[in-house]
């Protein structure tokens, strides 16, 4: 910047003495100079570096969504009969950091549908993960690939359930993935400062300073993101009242089989439970709503007896 | 130059006018009256439901358009000078200070459903009926531009708003079909629950309905034919519902409505 300042002053000094007839400064001013000078003191050029560099952004974008875009392909050849898994990789106390991987998984291991786990930390088609390929389609979000593989599977995880029971479930999946999360999303990227779950899970600091940013963002624009700490805790403990009444003392939401929403339930009280460690929520579950702590510990058990397999720290308990 | 009038906007808008207000008065800040329903935001339909089903007294104010509360939402409340915003917790501030509970005839399970199904609606169903409305259906359904009485470039600025809000909460980034998709699983959870009972819990009236009628208000009222309104024609027991607390919480309703824009609402 120096140097381009020097080099202004000097062109401009060299035109000045050459109007003025001062021919002891030698003309080493080129054409070049002079249309620089030109455009410098018009302003053409700051405006041109502008264009110049929101092409570039713009070519970069274009080239980073075609990439992500491009057709995948699965990573060896697997049985048709077999979900492929997009994963992001284990959670350090859970098997995902995840609620939307743990509850999609959790639903082919109730249904007992052969599946494979592709770590490829791949987002889907709708930048979403996690994302199943199956028969040659893919699907994002965890809710459609349940009802996607429920129909082509013949999967009949709700049929126990009467008219009234199914509308209650969909009313109680909407809820703990469309507004509980965003609860957990909030605390876990704004209030829980340490991220130790994180740390543990291998996150390098810049990837959670941006994830950090984003998701607070994502937060507030939902509206969640918008109440304060006490707020927030008032709202999350409705939310536990709600699903602690209505599960009552029965084993599972809807009896003693599991069905569809108990996946969900486990899936966002999961990362409370096992990847909020300290926090109050975590205290709630553990003191005030004993039987939801049951229920996952319930889950964990039927479901994923290889649960210390399937996370980076395993424990005793 | 966009940062500076941001700012100014914002520091305008923190700016309030002082009214003196009754004491021992809920203020309820709304955007104004809708054409065909008391808002065409569900929240404040939902709020001022809640008010009239509690009898508490209360005075709108027709000003959240420009006097927005301090976390930028447009239904909020003022008491005695104290501001709370979010229609559920304007409910549970009401609540706690006139000792008021509509649930407590219903038993805990059914407290809960109540309490799925209201955020069902509040936090899903409300964003498919938003992109139905300012993004897949303006010109079949509602429109907007006419009956909203919006300028045509503030139409497009709050459809990329909406298109925004919707993509980071996550509905937004399904297809315009498996939006409709959800939004008809949505009704139809809301019809299978409510089946023949007269309220969404029961013979009497509770919370919940206001949730629930606040949302239906718009497909019922403000979609004039759109595709939202399709689906909801599929429920004739959800229609019913709407008419029934419309004619026991709203005996006033058309002095609440503009009638299409072609007059000025007179409650």
């Amino acid at each position: 910047m120096l140097f381009s300042r020097c080099r202004s002053i000097f062109v401009k000094s060299t035109l000045i003495s050459r109007r003025l007839g001062i021919a002891s400064v030698e003309n080493k001013v080129t054409d070049t100079d002079k249309r620089m000078f030109e455009m410098n003191n018009t302003g053409t050029l700051p405006v041109l570096l502008a264009l110049a560099v929101i092409l570039l952004t713009s070519i970069l974008f274009v080239i980073l969504k075609f990439c992500r875009n491009s057709k995948r392909v699965p990573a060896q050849t697997v049985p048709e009969d077999v979900v492929l898994l997009h994963h992001c990789g284990q959670g350090p106390h859970a098997p995902s950091l995840s609620p939307f991987i743990l509850k999609l998984e959790t639903f082919l291991r109730v249904t007992q549908t052969p599946y494979q786990i592709i770590r490829d930390y791949k987002m889907g088609p709708k930048g979403k993960v996690p994302w199943i390929e199956y028969s040659g389609t893919n699907m994002c979000d965890s809710q459609l690939c349940m009802e996607y593989l429920k129909i082509k599977l013949n999967l009949d995880l709700d049929d126990h359930l009467s008219v009234k029971e199914k509308a209650i479930s969909t009313a109680f999946q909407r809820m703990v993935d469309e507004h509980t999360y965003w609860v957990m999303v909030h605390w876990r990227w704004d209030f829980d400062r340490e991220k130790i779950c994180f740390k543990q899970a291998n996150w390098g600091s810049l990837a959670l300073t941006v994830s950090a940013y984003l998701q607070r963002r994502a937060a507030w624009t939902q509206g969640v993101g918008r109440h304060n700490k006490e707020e927030l805790l008032e709202i999350v403990r409705k939310d536990f009242s709600a699903l602690s009444d209505f599960l009552g003392t029965k084993h599972f939401f809807f009896g003693d089989r599991p069905s569809c929403v108990d996946c969900s339930v486990f899936g966002q009280l999961s990362q409370f439970l096992w990847h909020l460690p300290g926090s109050e929520p975590n205290a709630m579950l553990k003191k005030e709503f004993l039987n939801l702590y049951e229920f996952c510990h319930r889950m964990k058990d039927h479901f994923w007896p290889d649960w210390n397999d399937n996370i980076l720290l395993p424990t005793n308990s | 130059m966009g940062i500076v009038l941001i700012i100014v906007i914002r520091k305008r808008q923190k700016k309030r006018i002082k009214k003196a207000y009754p004491s021992n008065t809920i203020i309820h800040h709304q955007i104004g009256r809708g054409p065909y329903a008391p808002s065409i935001t569900p929240f404040a339909v939902k709020l001022e439901t809640y008010l009239r089903m509690a009898k508490v007294p209360y005075l709108n104010e027709n000003d959240s358009v420009t006097n927005r509360s301090s976390k930028g939402k447009l239904t909020w409340i003022e008491y005695n000078g104290q501001e709370v915003a979010d229609s559920e917790f304007c409910i549970q501030f009401i609540n706690k200070t006139f000792n008021i509970d509509l649930d407590k005839n219903f038993s805990d399970e059914e407290i809960g459903a109540g309490r799925a199904i209201q955020r069902m609606v509040d936090e899903h169903l409300h964003w498919t009926v938003a992109l139905q409305r300012w993004v897949y259906d303006p010109k079949h359904g509602i429109d907007v531009r006419k009956f909203l009485n919006i300028p045509w470039p503030m139409f497009y600025m709050v459809g990329n708003l909406v298109k925004k809000q919707s993509y980071a909460q996550g509905v937004g980034r399904h297809s315009e079909e498996e939006v409709l998709q959800v939004m008809d699983e949505d009704l139809m959870a809301l019809s299978k629950f409510l089946g023949m009972k007269k309220f969404m819990l029961g013979e009497q009236a509770s919370q919940t309905d206001c949730a629930v009628f606040g949302m239906l208000s718009q497909i019922h009222w403000h979609s004039f034919g759109g595709t939202g309104e399709t689906l909801y024609k599929k429920y004739p027991n959800l229609s019913a519902y709407c008419e029934r607390m419309k004619a026991k919480f709203w005996p006033d309703w058309n002095e609440c409505i503009t009638e299409g824009w072609t007059r000025t609402a007179s409650k």
